[in-house]
């Protein structure tokens, strides 16, 4: 289960609109709880070097962002966030064969489909071929 | 030659806690292979099966990505810096 603070939920949904035409991405800062559980406090908007609307890359300033907004707060990066612009908010093949970078370990996979009027967040926690979807809680602040 | 060597966050745990680690070699690769010699760890993050680097792994040399440049084989000077960053993409 991820608990989201509104305000991160919010932030990443406005940097999706914002990349549009572009797919967006960005990192997810909080603390974990549990196993597998965690609270995301806030969401660090990158660059997407690829500046496509069908892949992403963390640009170059993602890890000077994370260092400042995310461990210089005493958080710790949660997953990755990005948007798919015209698909649903499920990993696309390249996203489940990227998952196995060794960087990302126990990392959430946070997608935010534009697809329909509203946007649609969800999160993923994958290992290998397995896509396990979690449940998020939108927490007040 | 010696380089400064940045290391992201999540690499810090396998390099002392260090942030910045100095290394020696004539290329980027001679540099990679000095990293995992002083910290054996950092293999996880660097080394590819084939005992290339990961495919996961960006090379910056003074801001400039590597693979633009002579990839592996990309001469290094006395002070420079080399950054190591995680590529993380999807689609």
């Amino acid at each position: 289960m991820l608990d989201l603070r509104e305000s991160a939920w919010r932030a990443m949904v406005a940097h999706a609109y914002y990349g549009l035409p572009d797919e967006a991405c960005g990192l997810l800062g909080g603390r974990r709880r549990g196993d597998d559980g965690a609270l995301a406090e806030v969401f660090v908007p990158c660059e997407n070097a690829d500046r496509s609307s069908r892949t992403f890359s963390l640009g170059p300033d993602a890890w000077e962002k994370a260092d400042r907004d995310i461990e210089g707060r005493g958080l710790e990066i949660l997953g990755v966030v990005h948007s798919h612009t015209h698909t649903e908010a499920y990993p696309s093949p390249t996203d489940i064969e990227q998952a196995g970078n060794p960087f990302l370990v126990g990392w959430r996979w946070v997608l935010v489909s534009l697809r329909q009027p509203e946007p649609v967040v969800r999160s993923y926690l994958i290992v290998g071929d397995d896509v396990r979807e979690e449940h998020i809680g939108l927490v007040q602040g | 030659m010696s380089v400064t060597v940045r290391l992201p966050t999540i690499m810090r745990a396998n390099a002392g806690g260090q942030s910045e680690i100095s290394a020696e070699g004539s290329t980027i690769g001679e540099v990679i292979d000095d990293i995992v010699k002083q910290f054996p760890g950092t293999a996880t993050h660097l080394r590819a099966p084939d005992g290339g680097v990961h495919r996961f792994v960006n090379v910056y040399l003074n801001d400039e990505d590597v693979r633009y440049l002579g990839k592996l084989e990309t001469a290094v000077g006395d002070g420079d810096t080399v950054s190591i960053v995680p590529a993380v993409a999807g689609g």
